[in-house]
């Protein structure tokens, strides 16, 4: 069964509001970052970004803002896959309760959104986005439900700013996802909301997942696990026609290093253009996968590869052909999206147009 | 295909279930040591009960990882030589409450605690059981209040069904303690894991023909068992499974419901 992708939404805080839920495609297109707006460095989580009627509740407003546009066109029979990695947690960091994952579901239904009885929560580290796509797409292959939604959501708070500025994984200076000097991620915050059903348009063409076993919180060094991950959703695709492959890239030093392998791995050494997004707007956690299959969606039918904001030069070994500057164009065609995560998660998702 | 039931174990306050085949051995705390139960309803789980060699990391673990670890390894012996081919589904409704809590004690107090940061993600305990038993498949953690253990249990029986893996390692854990309490102070401190290694063919008994939200109809309905949080239907599933009793099964609750079928 062809299950498409049929409506898209991405809510990003920009400075003191909340763009509109398709102005991501122009910032990624035109290089712009919203680290360059709102750094998220060192140990502190940022001022407020959000709206004041938000405060208190971020995650949950960001989805209910992500949720807007498409809700209405769920159908009866609809699934909900939420994938988020720490659910809506300031209630709870606050003393006001909430049970983290499955909070944001409930505050959701308190805004006064009927959720549907087949409604569950994907949870597994930066993969999140990723997985939740995959576990949408099942579910309406095999009949659970006609349609199936997929809502990624977490917020930047004092909890997850200081835990990564605890692991040493932040940058000083802004993310530069597969640049030489890259010297950590940059946190964002987002919401973004997918609709899988049964038609034409752009679609899943390929998926696989997979776990490194190697380590609990770093990649494996030789990519092997996201290869894994890769050959899975290339299997029975052509993999010259994959256009380019929009990559995880947060910016780490091993992450961006053990992807570069596991690409040149998977494409026989001469890996199509790479493109991502976390320089532009932060690694976004459980929303990441999830805007990164929206991203791969409009680049497929497009042909337009967004810049690599925060790129400028890049490595001599296992080097990629990063698209950085301006924006190219190539033929339409397969995108393959990649995620990894704590806990040696590993995803792959071929959008073909 | 029906998925086929390799193995089956359970961790609670109860003490240590294991099920391998027909073999099934039970062990009540007192006999594998000495011990109360701590904060979280069972007592602090020791490396040498699960494991025959030294397991130092074992723990450095959260409450939460060492529960879903050692349960795991109960299966272990079952599991196929085959490693990049055995999948994990996971369940919890708490997930990492507790680890985070810890975690933000730390933060609070000025000194965030990156070895506990770690342990703030409710996937965490597949990570530590496939690097243990070194599974490679895919992986995927769901939350889906109390019915989330059978959540993972159907999905496996689903990735088994459909041909989206050859063998799955479903493991349902919560862990509730200080953290849970605090949220709801009706909350007993509880902590338990349960496992199912699942496969295409072996085992004693098959599970298929998973249904989300359909009517009972003539299903025999799991009320809620003396486990609580996303294992309380897990509970009331156990005596089925290990009698291999065939039939229906059906769980609902908040206006979700799963359902499957059980053949010898």
């Amino acid at each position: 069964m062809r299950v498409a992708i049929t409506a898209t939404s991405v809510a990003l805080p920009d400075g003191e509001a909340l763009s509109p839920t398709d102005e991501y495609w122009p910032l990624l297109v035109q290089g712009r970052s919203l680290l360059a707006v709102r750094p998220h460095t060192g140990a502190d989580a940022p001022a407020a970004t959000l709206p004041p009627a938000f405060a208190g509740r971020r995650a949950t407003s960001l989805a209910h803002f992500a949720l807007r546009q498409v809700w209405r066109m769920l159908p009866a029979r609809a699934a909900l896959v939420i994938a988020t990695t720490k659910g809506e947690l300031e209630p709870w960091l606050e003393g006001a309760g909430g049970d983290g994952l499955n909070a944001l579901a409930a505050q959701l239904a308190d805004m006064g959104l009927k959720l549907p009885a087949l409604t569950r929560v994907v949870s597994n580290a930066c993969v999140s986005g990723a997985q939740a796509v995959i576990e949408g797409l099942e579910l309406v292959q095999d009949g659970d439900a006609d349609a199936a939604l997929v809502l990624g959501a977490d917020a930047l708070t004092p909890f997850v700013a200081q835990g990564f500025h605890s692991l040493q994984g932040d940058s000083a200076s802004g993310a530069r996802p597969f640049d030489a000097a890259r010297d950590g991620l940059s946190l964002g915050e987002a919401a973004a909301a997918l609709l899988l059903q049964p038609g034409p348009g752009p679609h899943i063409a390929g998926y696989g997942a997979s776990n490194d076993a190697n380590h609990i919180s770093g990649p494996s060094r030789d990519g092997s696990g996201l290869a894994l991950a890769m050959e899975r959703a290339l299997h029975g695709l052509d993999r010259s026609s994959v256009v380019a492959i929009c990559a995880h890239g947060t910016g780490t030093l091993y992450n961006d290093a053990m992807e570069a392998r596991a690409f040149h791995a998977a494409f026989d050494g001469s890996p199509p253009p790479v493109f991502g997004i976390k320089g532009a707007i932060g690694h976004t956690l459980g929303a990441a996968g999830l805007i990164e299959v929206i991203v791969a969606a409009r680049v497929a039918c497009t042909g337009v590869i967004p810049p690599t904001a925060g790129y400028t030069r890049g490595e001599t070994e296992y080097a990629l052909d990063v698209v950085h500057g301006a924006a190219r164009e190539v033929a339409p065609g397969l995108v393959l999206t990649t995620n990894s995560g704590f806990g040696g998660m590993n995803t792959a998702i071929v959008v073909s147009p | 295909m029906t998925a086929r039931l390799l193995a089956y174990a359970r961790i609670s306050p109860g003490g240590v279930l294991s099920a391998l085949g027909a073999h099934v051995t039970r062990k009540g705390w007192p006999e594998l040591g000495d011990v109360a139960p701590g904060p979280l309803g069972l007592p602090v789980l020791r490396a040498r009960w699960f494991f025959d060699s030294p397991f130092s990391k074992f723990g450095r673990m959260d409450p939460l990882c060492k529960a879903a670890v050692a349960c795991s390894q109960l299966v272990a012996a079952a599991l196929p030589a085959d490693r990049d081919e055995v999948a994990q589904v996971g369940g919890t409704m708490l997930g990492c409450l507790e680890a985070d809590a810890q975690f933000e004690a730390t933060r609070r107090a000025g000194n965030p605690s990156p070895a506990l940061f770690v342990y703030t993600l409710p996937s965490m305990f597949q990570g530590e059981v496939a690097i243990l038993h070194r599974l490679r498949g895919r992986c995927t953690l769901l939350s889906a209040g109390a019915l989330s253990g059978l959540a993972a249990l159907a999905t496996a029986v689903r990735w088994i069904e459909k041909g989206r893996a050859r063998h799955v390692l479903a493991i349902a854990a919560d862990a509730a303690g200080p953290a849970a309490q605090a949220i709801d102070p009706s909350r007993e401190p509880q902590t338990a894991a349960a496992a199912w290694l699942l496969s295409g063919e072996g085992g004693r008994l098959g599970i298929g023909n998973v249904r989300y939200n359909a009517p009972r109809g003539n299903a025999r309905e799991l009320a809620p068992g003396s486990l609580r949080h996303g294992l309380t239907f897990v509970d009331t599933l156990e005596p089925l499974l290990l009698g291999v009793e065939p039939g229906a099964v059906w769980a609902g609750h908040g206006g979700s419901s799963v359902a499957f079928d059980i053949a010898g």
